[in-house]
């Protein structure tokens, strides 16, 4: 059962030099218990997708498209429907924990605050509510550590600190974007772990640009370069046998198959060249990628890509 | 809890401060043409009994070598003895406390409203940055702020007290008090307009302080996380904006507090106002060295008191400096 | 009204201003502390903006009292800002023991109050435009080197400037070539709004009797017209002239201060007028 269906979704910025487009015509489907990866490298647009679901784009920011969430476009939806939908419906985790945390909020008082919003628990009732979240996302002491501001946290407790403010109301959706940056291996891992356990049997959309991450964490990942997905399919078959040349770059680059960097880089917003976008850094383009611009095509079962290659 | 390293090296900073600007004075006082008693006298054109003179000469050292006399001086310093005025032959401390206090009527209230008023449109003006009623508001306070104060004063007393006629020309009391001594409502009628003047003033740098640091922390991650919880655009303005906002306005308030208890020249001198301005304008004029000196040191003070009083509150306020690192 | 158009009209105007003051004496048509007519007269075809009370001529004054004003405000903005930016860059930059001590007794120095101070230094040392202007710009910088010293310091650590140095560049070559320029705009905006800060400060201090009185300037002009009861007589061009060139100049440094800090900080910005 489709949870979150976006269609053609594009996004762009108006800026003093003119309008940059950052996203072209996004198409992605989020069944309801699937854990879906978003991929891409750092300002290719990941994030920009989970704030234009979330509406929580600047305003300078031109959206269009669709995104179809319990029968209502999300794009379209007041502002007042979106706050009921925000934080209850689909929960945000947002990237860098250092910083979206409120410096001069108790984390207490922060993930009550999540609460407050949804349940109606107040007083003992919330405080033992926060206790029990902080509990299942393996924060020790919790009735001490929950007087304490963010500041006095390590990295990993700070990103369960914000797991547990996504988990308050029991969301639908969960957007978790960057939930692994910024952290050593060792705690990177737990939080790993705990992520896995958590999102068991709950609807997650990962942005991410680590890999592992993404296999660890997601049933179904998109490739996501230059504004398009380039490929889409269950982790698994697509991290074995990768069918776009990006996504292959993608993988041998990494440290296990020795990392082989992808010549080139990628266009800038705006400046993405004719025809297939990732022609120029392409091993195996062919003379029609220059100039044909591929459509997203079903190649397999329950896959996609988006390459002249497999026309 | 706060730090009592930190605090303590700023208590060090600001004696060292205030040890600077007494020997600063000392110095120049000292360094003036003829010695203090000679220019006392010649300013005053009456002659002080000879008992006076040897009690000055004792009183202040000044027979004895430098370094001596230096110890003295800062030995009065401390106790408040600060020295003889030029024009009045009176003692500086005491003439400088008494002509505070009427500064502090206007300063008072002005200071007061005008912080409130400031932080609340700053705040408002930055949470609305770009908007059409921003710019509004920023584009008047600009054209506010460049017009001098002491023009601003002028203008006021020829609009208000000349053509229309609603409020005194200046003073602090009309002529009635020969008969009747002061009446609190006649003095507070004279000093409205120079208590809003210098509530615009106020309000105007706390406008823009205030909208420059809610523009800042309007772009920080934690208000998009504010968001992304579903909380309502009041919620998130009180909660997590304002207060961060707040912040960084103590210190700079606290300054700007500091500066405007002396600085409020232009507005007592327009309206003739008995305090401190006009205190440094009458001694300006007539070279009043040991009055200025001592309005010098009192504004220091003044300073050291509120920079300390800043660094406390902000202490106090802000959980990062509070509750240090993290374990 | 874009930026662009506020700063043009901005600089035309300060152009103005300075042109007036550097060719005063073809543009006066008296001297300023000439005796030419009877006083308070209300403007003619000879007196531009009257007479004063002694009968000198207001337009004349106001044109040589340019001069005057101009050079306390830029001078010492010029100044104030030529220190802070050599000191700011060179702490900056070398770091070290030398910074260490100099930001010690900065702190020390920032609760001293500078227009007290400015007013004691000038009873004590008897005060000529330039002398003071001097006084005020070295006590302004105190403040400044430490704007100045920050952008600086996150320069000298980036990897461009360490890897300069590791090669052997010589120091005032990475600093005049490297660092400067990059903080060229936090230095323009300082002196502009410096400018119009101690520029608008002369006037007051004029104002308040700084200046010997035989010192004709603007401020003095206003004090003298104002004590002397120019309001209550109506003889509005009497103070009028002075007081608004004072506003003229002041509402175009701010403007451009304004623009010019919007351009360097887009966040800031305030779109249109």
């Amino acid at each position: 059962m489709s949870l979150l269906a976006v269609s053609n979704l594009s996004v762009q910025f108006e800026g003093r030099a003119g309008t940059v487009p950052v996203l072209d015509h996004i198409n992605l489907e989020i069944n309801a218990g699937e854990q879906v990866a978003l991929i891409g490298e750092s300002g290719c647009g990941k994030t920009v997708f989970g704030m234009s679901v979330m509406r929580l784009l600047p305003s300078n920011a031109r959206v269009a498209g669709s995104a179809l969430y319990g029968g209502r476009d999300l794009l379209l939806a007041s502002e007042q429907e979106m706050q009921q939908i925000r934080g209850k419906k689909i929960a945000l985790i947002s990237q860098n924990s250092a910083s979206a945390l409120n410096p001069v909020l108790t984390i207490g008082d922060q993930i009550a605050e999540s609460l407050t919003h949804c349940t109606s628990y107040r007083g003992e009732d919330l405080k033992r509510e926060v206790v029990r979240l902080l509990t299942i996302l393996g924060i020790e002491r919790p009735e001490e550590n929950m007087q304490k501001y963010p500041h006095q946290f390590s990295g990993g407790m700070r990103e369960r600190i914000l797991i547990a403010m996504a988990l308050a109301c029991n969301p639908d959706l969960i957007i978790a974007d960057e939930p692994t940056s910024g952290l050593d291996a060792l705690v990177k891992a737990q939080i790993l772990r705990l992520l896995r356990s958590v999102m068991q049997d709950r609807t997650l959309l990962l942005i991410t640009h680590d890999l592992g991450t993404a296999s660890a964490l997601a049933s179904h990942t998109a490739v996501l370069y230059a504004g398009e997905i380039v490929e889409y399919g269950p982790t698994h078959d697509l991290f074995t046998l990768p069918m776009h040349p990006y996504t292959q770059g993608l993988l041998a680059s990494s440290p296990s198959a020795g990392f082989h960097p992808i010549p080139g880089m990628s266009p800038a917003p705006g400046q993405v060249p004719p025809g297939c976008r990732f022609c120029p850094r392409c091993s195996c383009a062919m003379e029609k990628c220059s100039s044909t611009h591929p459509v997203l095509k079903i190649a397999g079962k329950d896959r996609q890509v988006r390459c002249l290659r497999y026309d | 809890m706060i730090d009592g390293h930190y605090l303590l090296r700023r208590i060090c900073y600001s004696g060292a401060a205030f040890f600077v600007c007494v020997t600063l004075t000392f110095f120049i006082l000292h360094l003036m043409p003829g010695d203090y008693i000679t220019n006392y006298l010649l300013s005053l054109s009456n002659t002080l009994p000879q008992e006076a003179v040897i009690q000055f000469y004792h009183q202040y050292g000044l027979d004895r070598p430098l370094a001596e006399q230096y110890l003295i001086y800062i030995f009065n310093i401390l106790q408040g003895q600060w020295g003889y005025s030029y024009q009045y032959g009176l003692p500086v401390f005491p003439l400088i406390m008494k002509k505070l206090a009427w500064s502090l009527v206007i300063l008072l209230p002005a200071v007061l409203l005008g912080i409130l008023i400031g932080i609340l449109l700053g705040a408002w003006s930055g949470w609305r940055s770009g908007g059409k009623k921003d710019l509004a508001l920023f584009n008047i306070m600009i054209v506010v702020r460049a017009i001098p104060e002491f023009w601003w004063a002028i203008m006021a007393v020829w609009v208000f007290a000349f053509c229309l006629q609603w409020f005194p020309l200046g003073g602090f009391s009309s002529i009635s008090v020969l008969d009747s001594g002061l009446d609190p409502r006649d003095v507070l009628y004279h000093a409205i307009l120079p208590i809003g003047l210098t509530t615009s003033f106020v309000a105007t740098g706390n406008y823009y302080l205030m909208r420059n640091s809610m523009i800042a922390v309007i772009g920080e991650d934690y208000i998009t996380t504010a968001r992304a919880k579903g909380l309502d655009e009041r919620a998130v303005l009180w909660r997590h904006a304002l207060k961060n906002a707040l912040l960084p306005m103590v210190t700079m308030t606290t300054f700007q507090v500091a500066g405007i208890i002396m600085g409020n020249v232009f507005i007592e001198t327009v309206f003739s106002w008995p305090g401190i301005g006009l205190l440094t304008t009458d001694a300006l004029r007539m070279r009043d060295l040991p009055l200025l000196e001592g309005i010098f040191l009192l504004d220091t003070l003044m300073t050291i008191g509120a920079m300390l009083a800043a660094d406390i509150l902000v202490s106090y306020l802000d959980p990062r400096i509070r509750m240090g690192g993290h374990d | 009204m874009t930026r662009q158009a506020l700063l043009r009209v901005s600089v035309a105007i300060l152009c103005l201003y300075f042109a007036v003051a550097l060719l005063a004496p073809f543009i006066a048509p008296y001297g300023a502390t000439e005796i030419v007519g009877s006083p308070l007269q209300p403007p003619d075809r000879e007196h531009l903006f009257g007479t004063n009370e002694v009968g000198q001529d207001i337009f004349s004054q106001l044109v040589y009292g340019s001069q005057v004003t101009l050079i306390f405000g830029f001078g010492a903005a010029l100044l104030s800002v030529a220190i802070s930016t050599c000191a700011g860059i060179v702490l900056g930059y070398y770091g070290g023991t030398v910074d260490e001590v100099v930001c010690r007794i900065l702190d020390i120095l920032m609760p001293v109050p500078i227009f007290p101070l400015l007013i004691v230094l000038t009873t004590f040392f008897n005060p000529g435009v330039v002398q003071v202007s001097i006084i005020m710009g070295v006590l302004g910088s105190i403040h400044g080197i430490r704007l100045i010293r920050a952008p600086a310091l996150s320069l000298a650590e980036t990897p461009f400037i360490e890897g300069a140095r590791a090669v052997g560049a010589p120091d005032l070559r990475i600093m005049s070539r490297h660092i400067l320029p990059n903080l060229m705009p936090v230095v323009t905006v300082k002196f502009v709004t410096a400018s119009q800060h101690y520029l608008v400060m002369g006037v007051g201090l004029s104002f308040i009797g700084l200046w010997d009185t035989m010192t004709v300037d603007w401020g003095s002009m206003i004090q003298n017209a104002y004590s002397s009861g120019a309001l209550s007589l109506g003889l509005w061009w009497w103070i009028l002239p002075p007081g608004l060139a004072v506003v003229g100049i002041s509402l175009a440094l701010a403007l451009a201060g304004y623009s010019l800090e919007e351009a360097f900080n887009p966040r800031l910005e305030v779109n249109r007028i």
